[in-house]
């Protein structure tokens, strides 16, 4: 037996499918003003989880194409800037065959030799260029102008070009507490070393000198911070321990300060838990200095090595240290080996009483060896420009890509998406005419 | 033929009655056609057999003539079976509905699909700001931008998890409602069965306070898994009429009683809270009233939803109170608990990493010096952060200067180091490192960055949602089809009573055109017969 329907059920079912109707028509409408997929989880995980995915992707990549837009606007900025040095020094180098020649009084190779320092001058003015308020020669620091010229010597970030000395004298570093000895102090301590010993909470500071082999030694309690070690320095130095063995410092010129903490770092313990000393001077490694590196994230895979320090390999290097292209340090017969110091000494040779022009060679060999160093420089210089750009357009193509696969996941295609929606309302059309005929007729129509 | 005479009258008189009784019910259920809950009634008609086959002066004539019809009783066309039926299915169905609508709610708060501006996205920000950072470390204006961008982060995580414990405060709201609501049914219940009772002592069928009562117990079923039974109880002089009895079905198939006629249990809403006046529990249990009742226990029976199987009180209890691998010992169930705590979570590890790379000593776990995050009650460290409580630690707040650590290495001292950018990268490069997450009680999460651990929160509630909708699906179709075939049974159809009418009405119109036949019998009889000849 077939099972007894009733008007009302028929009525009650087709309330439920005319409203199933509206329901498909409205979620068709929906997608073709929107054009998403899908507005929930819910809806479609998988294309979710793809469609986060992507996202993640796009948002980093973004942050890579900006990374490398701005490492080429900087390194562009700087390249042009090392182009005018190089007309600058080849400039220099036309001046000094002039000038070098016998044929030349002495009184034009002044003026050649003023020129010289003019042009010397404007190297360093050059290397002091900003880019959007960096100062792009600075290498790590580019927050500063990085050349200054104290007394006719050439200084990059504080330190001196030619001997490596820092115009703030002496200092040392514990870990990440870094001990400045100040100005005054210069070379007084070099032979010096200081230890951080760590004494139980609580304890007084304490502080001893070893003349014999020069060590300072500090005692401070577990949990002291910068602020007392400088006290306990400022201390010695001040009529303590340390008084009479550097009188050249001055007590208000020590400053301590922790690289991220104001904790002190203590000294780190040697095998037989001898703490280990660290050496005070007041020379910088310039060899250091002029291969710092500046790292940018631009998408290759930021790594980091199990000492903490990052794989070069995986990020872009766009340092430009100023030292690396003038050169820096002197040989051992102490002749200069940067540019500037070297034309500052051709124009005081230019200008001595006994000039001979065999005897300029030697200085003119060393600008010469110094220049092509530069040009060195400059063509590593150029492949590291045209490594991000190639970069960049990568990115920007990886973008498009990923864009693309995005609208692929989450979005629908308008064209589709409005077929579906005039189905949906053909369907939803079809249910309410139907449903008019359907409702309506009875027996009672038929009854007289 | 040994029928009396005017026997036929009363043939006639009963065709007339039944017609009429027909055509009265008739008119009933057209007039209710559209009332909720009604139930089609029909008369029971049987025909009456002639009198007394088997009496001493019973008719012994051949020809036995029966004495018309009789109206018996009135009754509803309804199948008990298929209410069994229905108010089995129905707790499923709605316990999927509630799960459903509950884990939209959370949803609508965790789901980044179609507003992409959630926590992903904003720690998508952070990355950036930090980026730029490295371009140009120390620099106070970018430090100033990550700093809002990470208060930014702080601020949703308290926004999102406010929302969250919104909808946790809605649904114990209506969870308390419903208990009211299914109190307020059985008391109805309850009364009904006596009214019912009363009226059936009397030898009436209160059918429309069976409906109602009917549609109490569908309305019931929606909360618990119930049973019904009849127990039939004299009522003196051979009488015996029916008692409802309603019990509710545990798990373990353990009954507690609801109803027992016309005395009733009570169901109790609680909340357990702790000293700080947090509530820790939810609970729901049953208070048997006036003694009789046939409960398992005395007095108070608490429920957790490992007694009751389906149904909102069952969904309720533990959307409320499970926090799957956040339970000790961890359990399968994933309530708004554990969205709450997996938000948690991500807030407490997110705020770790970010303050170990920028505390000074890298090698030391325990040192907290710079944090980036705190649990905004004094704490300089990441103990005891989750999403409600994390904020901009004091110390980064009042720092006017450089605060994030650029670089922890001095590779010379006379040579300023702080400008380097290696720990910027080093903090970008932990939050995209993939780790593995773990609750208090060390029971493993997932294995991924805090963005993919932030995307698998919103996969597993989809997840959870298309399961519990497709669910919920097919316990409704199901309950459709036992409610179409209890609606084939139960419901008017207008064609079928506007046929009766034409029926009944001719049947009245036959009876009296039976009774006018009798009546011109009788007159022959009486008036012209024997007047022949006259």
């Amino acid at each position: 037996m077939s099972m007894r329907i009733t008007s009302s059920m028929i009525s009650k079912q087709y309330k439920k499918n005319a409203n199933e109707a509206l329901n498909t028509y409205n979620d068709n409408a929906d997608r073709s003003t929107t054009h998403r997929a899908f507005s929930r989880t819910s809806e479609d995980i998988f294309s979710a989880t793809k469609a986060f995915k992507v996202r993640n992707e796009i948002k980093a990549n973004n942050d890579y194409i900006a990374n490398a837009a701005n490492s080429e606007d900087f390194l562009d900025t700087g390249e042009k800037n090392i182009q005018t040095i190089n007309k600058i020094i080849q400039d220099v180098q036309d001046k000094i065959n002039s000038a070098i020649t016998g044929t030349k009084s002495a009184d034009e190779r002044s003026i050649i030799a003023t020129e010289l320092r003019t042009m010397r001058e404007s190297i360093v003015s050059t290397l002091n260029t900003q880019y959007a308020d960096q100062y792009i020669f600075g290498g790590s620091d580019t927050s500063k102008a990085p050349f200054s010229v104290v007394n006719d010597e050439l200084y990059y970030r504080g330190i001196n070009v030619n001997t490596g000395e820092s115009l703030e004298g002496a200092a040392t570093n514990v870990g990440a507490t870094v001990i400045k000895f100040g100005e005054s102090s210069k070379a007084t301590m070099n032979n010096s070393s200081i230890v951080i010993k760590e004494l139980p909470e609580g304890s007084p500071a304490d502080l001893s000198y070893d003349s014999s082999t020069g060590t300072i030694t500090v005692s401070l309690a577990k949990g002291s911070t910068n602020a007392d070690l400088e006290q306990a320095l400022k201390d010695g130095f001040n009529g303590g321990a340390l008084s009479s063995a550097f009188p050249d410092v001055v007590a208000d010129e020590v400053s301590v300060q922790g690289l991220p903490s104001s904790l002190v770092t203590f000294s780190a313990l040697d095998a037989s838990n001898n703490p280990v000393a660290s050496s005070v001077s007041n020379k910088a490694n310039l060899k250091n200095l002029a291969e710092e590196n500046v790292f940018v994230d631009i998408g290759l895979g930021l790594d980091f090595n199990k000492d903490g320090t990052v794989n070069e390999q995986s990020v872009f290097d766009i340092s430009m240290s100023g030292i690396s292209f003038l050169g820096y340090g002197q040989d051992s017969d102490g002749t200069h080996q940067n540019i500037y110091s070297l034309i500052g000494d051709m124009a005081d040779y230019l200008e001595s009483s006994n000039f001979t022009t065999d005897g300029s060679y030697k200085i003119k060999e060393a600008i010469s060896d110094g220049y092509n160093s530069f040009l060195k420089k400059y063509t590593e210089f150029g492949s590291r420009s045209s490594m991000i750009s190639y970069t960049k357009d990568y990115l920007d193509d990886k973008d498009l890509n990923l864009t693309e696969k995005q609208d692929d996941i989450e979005f629908v295609d308008a064209i589709d998406a409005y077929i579906d929606l005039m189905t949906a309302k053909t369907a939803y059309m079809a249910a309410i005419q139907i449903g008019t005929n359907i409702i309506q007729p009875t027996v009672l129509d038929f009854m007289k | 033929m040994a029928t009396s005479t005017f026997a036929g009258y009363y043939v006639a008189r009963s065709g007339v009655v039944a017609a009429r009784s027909n055509l009265q019910i008739t008119g009933q259920n057209i007039t209710n056609m559209n009332t909720e809950g009604y139930t089609r009634q029909s008369v029971v008609n049987s025909s009456i057999p002639s009198v007394g086959n088997n009496m001493r002066y019973s008719d012994t004539s051949t020809i036995k003539v029966g004495q018309g019809v009789s109206c018996d009783s009135v009754i509803r066309n309804r199948d008990e079976t298929l209410d069994n039926r229905y108010r089995a299915e129905s707790p499923k169905t709605e316990s999927f509905d509630l799960e459903t609508e509950i884990k939209t709610d959370l949803e609508n708060i965790l789901d980044e699909i179609k507003n992409d501006n959630g926590i992903q996205d904003k720690i998508a920000g952070l990355i950036k700001q930090l980026q730029n950072l490295s371009t140009s470390p120390g620099d106070t204006n970018y430090e100033s931008i990550v700093k809002n961008t990470a208060l930014g982060i702080a601020k949703l995580f308290n926004q999102l998890s406010t929302s969250l414990q919104e909808v946790k405060d809605q649904q114990a709201e209506y969870f308390s409602m419903n208990v009211e609501n299914a109190n307020t049914i059985i008391k109805q219940i309850a009364s009904l069965n006596e009214e019912i009772k009363r009226s059936q002592v009397t030898g009436a069928d209160p059918l429309e306070l069976e409906d109602t009562r009917d549609q109490l117990l569908d309305k019931l079923s929606e909360y618990c898994d119930i049973e019904t039974s009849k127990v039939s109880v004299s009522v003196g002089s051979g009488k015996y009429v029916d008692e409802l009895n309603v019990v509710l079905v545990g798990k373990d198939g353990t009954k507690y009683s609801l109803i027992d006629n016309d005395v009733y249990s009570k169901f109790n809403y609680t909340e357990v809270k702790d000293a700080n006046g947090n509530i820790t529990d939810y609970q729901l249990s049953l208070t048997k009233l006036n003694g009789s009742v046939r409960i398992a226990t005395n007095g108070t029976t608490a429920f957790d939803d490992s007694v009751l199987n389906n149904g909102k009180f069952a969904t309720y209890l533990s959307m409320l109170n499970d926090n799957g691998v956040y339970d000790t010992p961890p359990t399968t169930t994933n309530g708004i608990g554990y969205y709450q705590q997996r938000l948690d979570t991500l807030a407490n590890y997110f705020a770790d990493v970010l303050n170990k790379v920028n505390s000074s000593d890298s090698a030391d776990a325990t040192n907290y010096d710079k944090p980036f995050f705190t649990n905004g009650n004094g704490s300089t460290d990441s103990t005891g952060i989750t999403a409600a409580n994390i904020s901009i630690s004091q110390q980064w707040k009042d720092c006017q200067g450089s605060y994030i650590t650029s670089s922890k290495v001095v590779t010379d001292a006379t040579v300023d180091s702080t400008k380097r950018s290696d720990n910027i990268l080093f903090m970008i490069s932990e939050i995209n490192k993939s780790r593995d997450f773990y609750t208090d009680t060390g029971e493993f999460i997932f294995q991924g960055n805090v963005k993919e651990y932030a995307t698998d929160i919103s996969d597993t509630l989809g997840l959870e949602i298309t399961f519990s909708k497709s669910n919920y699906e097919t316990s409704n179709t199901k309950l459709n089809t036992i409610n179409d075939a209890r609606l084939s049974v139960s419901s008017v159809d207008v064609n079928e009573e506007s046929i009766n009418m034409v029926m009944y009405n001719q049947s009245f119109q036959a009876s009296s055109r039976f009774m006018t036949t009798m009546d011109e019998l009788i007159n022959q009889l009486i008036n012209n017969m024997g007047l022949v000849g006259r």
